[in-house]
């Protein structure tokens, strides 16, 4: 599909970030292929998958986070605001990273300097950007901190962060993402070790901003709840392509791929419980050539059809800015979910 | 029919200065805890991050020492102190597995040794290739797996073959904690399968998780703990449908649904917006 049909898809309003035929390969490895979507402002879009698929290459390549010895990032276009962004990562306008864009990194872990307290690491945000002092930087600090729900945050801004649970250092990293309301978030599994109380809180702050400050998300998840009670969007990728995009109800209620049908056939649904949680069989495919000449979910499709194994299908623009990558999504769409 | 496993008033405090931030004050981790799981049955915990879940299941296996009260196995009291010889039945019994799945897997050998020697540690030790395969079969996997190590295997063949590690032993007991958190839906469907069916051959569970929706789909009992008590116990699906305390409420109503489209950011909406006298004050 051409980068028009995509942008006549999409709505009115000017993407605030515009991405055409993302691609990423390590060495000769194809890890993600021609991804193409945009993001508008105050949105948010939810991006799924089985792990492995690509999202957290995607994320980090948009950001221009992804290392240049290691990965080759290529595309044909990406703008935000309507500026240029390289593919190599390179070109990104001032204050790009913490100021124009925050991010969420899959593994809190590794994101925080265990050497510094961390009210000092979230403070640093305001002296560096907003050049605030010292004294009222850690006031913003201990505010953020208050705001994830860290209970007591006055006090817990002088820990470090061995101090701090996964989940404390999880949403730590949220309210640095934040702390400079940025015109784009990018989440990447931003509530998995957190309690179902203190997740709903999260999504609800990162809810309000978005509402407040018009700040557009791009949410990395494998909770399809987290994603109908909050995206407006949702994008599926298997085996490092979309396979599916639409609206959030078109999508869990009326998927047109199989693999999105497979996926919510596969949650525990607790409003349901008599429904049975029917796993996808077999495993998601490696990377290298599982799109060669074929569709990559073939091998564990239960609509598939003589020409799945000898094609690979290409994406369809269907109406309401629905976008589908399946040679039998009209069989899938008639089937009953 | 009896209990396998139970436990009857379980106390448990985390020494002081192993406490976060010097609060000064031991935290009293699992606070009179009295459960128990029947054979072929699935008793769920719930409770927000912190309620003391991890404890219970870390003191049940006499990984924290210095708690009171009673460990019943097959309705004999385990006694952690005593020597590994006299705990055999328990240790190979009752078997943990964790949220990560790599953490019980030693990343430097191969599944063959790893499989073997749990095999050896067995109450009936034989480990030759057939019940290396019977064992990798039992969890969906086959022989193939054997000379490979754990950085060659996604997430969830990883946590199958960390419950073939606790299946080497046999056990009557699973002691689940998040098992399927780092999981994405569709293999968290496999592995919910697989417990089905090890659930169907007579094995017990314990299963920690925050995923209500898991527990309604696998639990026969849900017990919900806050702040190291378990304040509600009942069958799961009753439990769920009319939660009898209101921090149970709070629990579900905090579950991310299926259906009521915005209904899970109102409520926290509700519940973060300051009072009338906070917002006065
Ligand atoms: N090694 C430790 N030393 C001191 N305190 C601890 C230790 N481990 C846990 N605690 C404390 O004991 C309490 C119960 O912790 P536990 O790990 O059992 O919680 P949990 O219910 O499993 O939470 P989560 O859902 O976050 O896994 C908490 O207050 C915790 O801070
Ligand atoms: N340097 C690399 N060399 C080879 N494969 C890689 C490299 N980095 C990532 N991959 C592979 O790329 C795929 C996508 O990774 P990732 O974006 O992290 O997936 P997700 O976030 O969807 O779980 C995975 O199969 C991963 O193993
Ligand atoms: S193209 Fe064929 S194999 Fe691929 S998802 Fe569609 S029906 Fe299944
Ligand atoms: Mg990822
Ligand atoms: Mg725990």
């Amino acid at each position: 599909m051409t980068a028009q049909e995509i942008i006549s898809a999409a709505a009115p309003t000017a993407p605030l970030l515009s991405v055409r035929d993302l691609s990423v390969r390590a060495g000769a490895l194809p890890l993600v292929h021609e991804i193409s979507f945009d993001l508008e402002p105050g949105t948010m879009t939810a991006l799924v998958g089985e792990s492995g698929s690509g999202k957290s290459l995607t994320a980090q390549a948009i950001l221009g986070l992804l290392n240049r010895e290691v990965y080759a990032v290529a595309g044909t276009a990406m703008t935000f605001q309507g500026q240029a962004l390289g593919f190599d990562g390179q070109s990104r306008p001032r204050g790009f990273h913490g100021e124009l864009t925050g991010y969420v990194m899959q593994d809190p872990s590794s994101a925080l300097d265990p050497t510094m307290t961390v009210g000092r690491q979230i403070a640093e945000m305001f002296v560096v950007h907003r050049g605030m002092d010292r004294r009222s930087a850690l006031g913003e600090a201990a505010r953020m901190l208050d705001r994830v729900r860290i209970p007591d945050a006055g006090a817990r801004i002088d820990d470090y962060p061995h101090q701090f649970s996964g989940g404390m250092k999880q949403r730590v990293l949220i309210a640095m993402a934040v702390a400079l309301s940025p015109r784009l978030l990018v989440a990447d599994e931003p509530t998995t070790a957190l309690d179902v109380t203190v997740q709903a809180d999260i999504l609800a702050l990162i809810d309000d901003l978005r509402r407040e400050m018009q700040m557009a998300v791009l949410i990395i998840t494998h909770d399809f709840g987290v994603v109908y009670q909050c995206a407006d969007r949702v994008m599926v990728m298997y085996a490092g392509k979309l396979v599916e995009g639409g609206a959030t109800l078109q999508i869990t209620e009326s998927g047109r791929h199989p693999y999105t049908r497979g996926l919510i056939a596969s949650i525990p649904d607790l409003d349901d419980l008599d429904r049975p949680v029917v796993a996808i069989p077999g495993q998601p495919p490696r990377p290298e050539r599982s799109w060669d000449g074929s569709c990559a979910f073939q091998p564990r499709c239960s609509f598939k059809a003589p020409r799945c194994a000898a094609e690979a299908p290409e994406m369809e623009t269907l109406g309401g800015g629905a976008l589908v990558r399946c040679f039998e999504w009209r069989r899938v769409e008639e089937s009953p979910s | 029919m009896t209990a396998v496993l139970a436990v009857e008033h379980l106390n448990f405090g985390y020494p002081i200065g192993g406490l976060i931030s010097g609060t000064g004050v031991a935290v009293k981790a699992l606070d009179d805890v009295s459960l128990s799981v029947e054979p072929g049955r699935v008793l769920g915990i719930v409770g927000e991050s912190g309620s003391g879940k991890s404890t219970l299941l870390r003191t049940i296996v006499g990984l924290n020492r210095g708690y009171t009260g009673t460990i019943r196995y097959r309705g004999e009291a385990v006694d952690h102190a005593a020597r590994p010889a006299r705990r055999a039945a328990f240790v190979a019994g009752v078997q943990m597995i964790f949220q990560d799945p790599g953490g019980s897997l030693n990343p430097f050998k191969t599944i063959r040794r790893t499989l073997s020697a749990a095999l050896a540690r067995s109450p009936s030790p034989r480990a030759g290739a057939e019940e290396l395969e019977a064992l990798l079969h039992q969890v969906g996997m086959n022989a193939s797996a054997l000379d490979r190590r754990p950085s060659e295997f996604s997430g969830g063949q990883l946590q199958r073959l960390a419950i073939a590690r606790a299946l080497a032993c046999d056990p009557s007991v699973l002691l689940c904690d998040e098992p399927t958190s780092a999981l994405d839906v569709s293999i968290q469907a496999q592995i919910l399968d697989l417990f089905g069916r090890l659930k169907r051959e007579g094995r017990a569970f314990i299963f920690v998780t925050h995923n209500l929706g898991v527990l309604g789909h696998i639990a026969d009992t849900i017990a919900v703990m806050h702040r190291g008590r378990v304040v509600e116990v009942g069958p799961a699906r009753e439990l769920i449908a009319t939660p009898q305390q209101a921090y149970t409420a709070a629990l579900i109503a905090a579950s991310p649904r299926l259906k009521h489209r915005g209904a899970l950011l109102e409520h926290a909406r509700r519940r973060l917006a300051p009072t009338p006298a906070e917002a006065a004050s």
